[in-house]
């Protein structure tokens, strides 16, 4: 019988799960069914991960760049000097005393004289104009100060106060600080974040619908199922968890696949950019995606995979009504 | 169980249904009859809230449908097993899947699910099938199962429509005995059917439908 309950059904039955129980109870089973769901066409749905993976890779490896290029900006900043020029007529010695006079002051670490004549043989030296200068009967160039601020003065703020305080001393004629390239960095750098971000924003929305139209043909192609379900009762959150779960599943495997492209990627050009940065005496190297990094790729690739399935399933799933 | 309080329902102008009372009580059995767009077919969908009336009231259980939001229908049609002619099983699903299909929307854990869906099928006579796949089942036998579906949640309630309308006389007659002994257990059992051959040789009321209207009194054959 199947109306009139039997007491031996019961007497066996097991004690009424408590909602949340059950609810926990619901979602492992649609988590393992979907996971299930997705080996039944592997290829269809390594190619969705693949898209998705691009999607991510792109915005993720440009975003590492960018931040790591920005401590090497930081670390130029730091590494600065001021190039002061003494005027023509300041003795060797009266040059010697004011880097002395320089030395004491608070916010200066370390003054270097060079004398015209050494700066000739340097000049001499590193330019290979050697015959050109040779030619000239008065040595063209002046005495200099390289100054190097402290620590604490190795701001851009800082630095341009100290070189205008250098200026007023009589026997200075020129204060070169050489910061123009580094706005320029800056400027660059600014200017990559902003196309970094606003990539991001357009490949987000790339996942976004490209997870959305993955979620709209799965819902179309188990119509037969869905007004089935809905016939017999199913509930439109019973009906959305599947296709929710395959969008959650479909963004793990793309944020993993672009987490693997990315250190990949890394290990490919950390040689090159390692020598790179040797030439210009840094010693600063391409690191992968840290552990909060990857896990903030892989929340991300989750998240907006769950968010483009839902966006469409629930309207999608309005649609079909049982007529 | 069933109450129509001058129940109106047009498509586009068209009338579906016109005026239409009537009444099935908490444990009848009834066939509505009626020539092919007679309004069999909204007559039940009123019921199942796939439409809803352009006026009056329909009343299933004591409760009025029309106070029902968009959100508490599968909670409705949970409470009402429904057979179809064309049975509507799942095709990639087994036997046994089909049947479990509603418990699982409610809720229900494998152990009792398993054994409610293998009550429901013994009563149908496909106990040794239950790990088959619809199609290498007869139309008889892919009826019953979805007869089994509709009773597995123990409804108080099933609405049949045309269940043996692609069955020889010989199935229609034991699936119709099916029908007849989930009613002697207390279930409202309500079959829209052409049939009449089949359904004159049945003690049940007999409700007419042509062109939207009831017709005349129902015929109380051997109550």
């Amino acid at each position: 019988m199947v109306f009139a309950s039997k007491p031996a059904h019961n007497a066996s039955r097991s004690q009424p799960e408590s909602p949340t129980k059950r609810l926990l109870r619901e979602h492992k089973e649609v988590a393992i069914s979907s996971w299930r769901r997705l080996w039944l066409t592997p290829f269809a749905n390594l190619l969705t991960w693949l898209t998705l993976a691009i999607a991510l890779t792109l915005p993720a490896s440009l975003l590492l760049l960018l931040s790591q290029a920005q401590h090497v900006g930081q670390q130029l900043n730091q590494s600065n000097q001021l190039s002061a020029f003494l005027a023509p007529y300041v003795s060797l010695e009266q040059g010697q005393s004011l880097a002395l006079q320089l030395q004491s002051r608070p916010d200066i670490a370390q003054v270097t004289y060079i004398s015209a004549a050494q700066a000739l043989v340097d000049f001499k030296a590193s330019s290979g104009l050697a015959d050109v200068l040779d030619s000239l009967t008065d040595n063209p160039l002046p005495a200099t100060l390289l100054v190097e601020p402290t620590r604490a003065t190795q701001t851009a703020q800082a630095m341009s106060q100290l070189a205008q305080q250098l200026r007023q001393q009589q026997q200075i004629d020129q204060v070169l600080v050489d910061m123009a390239w580094l706005d320029r960095l800056q400027a660059i750098l600014a200017t990559s974040q902003s196309i970094t971000y606003s990539l991001a924003v357009l490949l987000a929305l790339g996942v976004l619908l490209v997870v959305g139209n993955t979620a709209r043909l799965q819902v179309e192609s188990r119509k037969q199922e869905i007004l089935v379900i809905k016939l017999v009762g199913g509930t439109d959150a019973y009906l959305r968890r599947p296709f929710l779960y395959a969008g959650f599943w479909a963004g793990l495997f793309a944020s993993l696949l672009a987490w693997l492209i990315i250190q990949l990627g890394v290990s490919y050009l950390h040689g090159p950019l390692f020598d790179l940065a040797q030439s210009y005496q840094s010693d600063w190297q391409l690191e992968g995606l840290g552990w909060l990094a990857s896990l903030a790729l892989l929340t991300t690739g989750c998240g907006l995979s769950v968010l483009g399935a839902s966006l469409t399933v629930g309207r999608q799933l309005r649609l079909i009504e049982p007529k | 169980m069933i109450r129509f309080e001058q129940v109106n329902k047009s498509y586009l102008d068209k009338p579906a249904l016109v005026s239409t009372n009537f009444q099935l009580g908490r444990g009848e059995m009834a066939f509505l009859t009626g020539h092919s767009g007679a309004g069999k077919s909204t007559l039940l969908k009123l019921i199942m809230l796939m439409e809803r009336p352009t006026s009056g009231k329909v009343i299933i259980d004591r409760q009025d449908l029309s106070r029902l939001s968009r959100a508490q229908v599968p909670a409705h049609r949970r409470k009402i097993g429904l057979v179809f002619q064309n049975h509507q099983l799942l095709l990639d699903y087994s036997v046994f899947d089909n049947v479990a299909l509603p418990l699982k929307i409610s809720g229900y854990n494998e152990r009792d699910s398993g054994r409610r869906v293998r009550a429901a099928l013994d009563k149908v006579g496909l106990l040794e099938k239950e790990k088959m796949f619809p199609l290498v089942l007869s139309s008889g036998e892919q009826q019953r199962v979805g007869i089994a579906r509709a009773i597995v949640n123990k409804p108080k309630l099933i609405l049949a429509d045309e269940p043996t309308g692609n069955l020889d006389p010989g199935l229609s007659a034991e699936i119709m005995r099916l029908f007849q002994q989930f009613n002697q257990v207390g279930v409202s059992v309500l079959i829209a059917s052409h049939d009449l051959d089949l359904i004159q040789r049945l003690p049940h009321p007999v409700i007419q439908l042509n062109q939207g209207r009831l017709t005349g009194p129902l015929t109380m054959a051997g109550r």
